[in-house]
């Protein structure tokens, strides 16, 4: 069975009427990073999800979840 | 303009480079293979391939840690990216090297500096294309 890290960074994201690069810069990373993580291409390092779910306002676990 | 847009744009014209330069290596490589090779071309050759390598490495970021641009032109992405790009390389490389051993076994005749070029070029230039795909993917 696999399992795959799904986010709902975008949703959110869009809520908070942020852009991509906008969050970029608040996280301190490139706009391609937060593009990647967004549509699950790359898997985020806990540094990482914990730097994106501060700079949205929710927890790590609100932001991010196992799927299976 | 911010740094993550400077980044950005660097970013894509590293990858465009990349690829630039990896075809100029392929091609390179075949033209060193014919018999209009001399030591200029060989010597064209071997500078394609080592800017070709310096771009697989984080050079900008160590020459200018402190830089925000060079920080975000080597963040945890492009990090990912690199790895996977010279895994590939690797492949490439190993991959050639097993159809070279097998093509000579069956008559084919190349020279040792030629079998060293075709290998090079091979895990270089994979990984380079490699890496300019998956940055450009990552910027879309």
């Amino acid at each position: 069975m696999t399992e795959r890290l799904a986010n709902c960074i975008k949703g959110e994201r869009e809520k908070a009427e942020l852009t991509q690069a906008a969050l970029a810069e608040r996280v301190g990373v490139s706009r391609k990073t937060i593009n990647t993580v967004e549509n699950g291409v790359f898997t985020p390092s806990a540094t990482l999800a914990i730097k994106l779910a501060r700079a949205l306002g929710l927890s790590v676990e609100q932001l991010f979840w196992i799927e299976r | 303009m911010t740094a993550i847009e400077l980044a950005e744009r660097k970013s894509r014209w590293r990858a465009f480079g990349l690829l630039v330069l990896g075809a100029l290596s392929v091609a390179l490589m075949a033209f060193n293979l014919g018999p209009g090779t001399s030591d200029f071309t060989r010597g064209m050759w071997l500078g394609a391939l080592a800017g070709s390598a310096v771009n697989l490495l984080p050079v900008k970021r160590w020459l200018r840690p402190n830089s925000a641009v060079a920080q975000l032109l080597e963040d945890e992405s492009v990090r990912e990216n690199r790895r996977l790009s010279c895994n590939l390389g690797f492949w490439g490389s190993t991959v050639t090297a097993i159809v070279i051993a097998a093509a000579l076994g069956s008559g084919v005749t190349l020279k040792a500096l030629e079998v060293a070029e075709i290998i090079a070029t091979a895990g270089i230039a994979s990984a380079m294309v490699a890496f300019a795909l998956l940055e450009l993917r990552a910027a879309r």
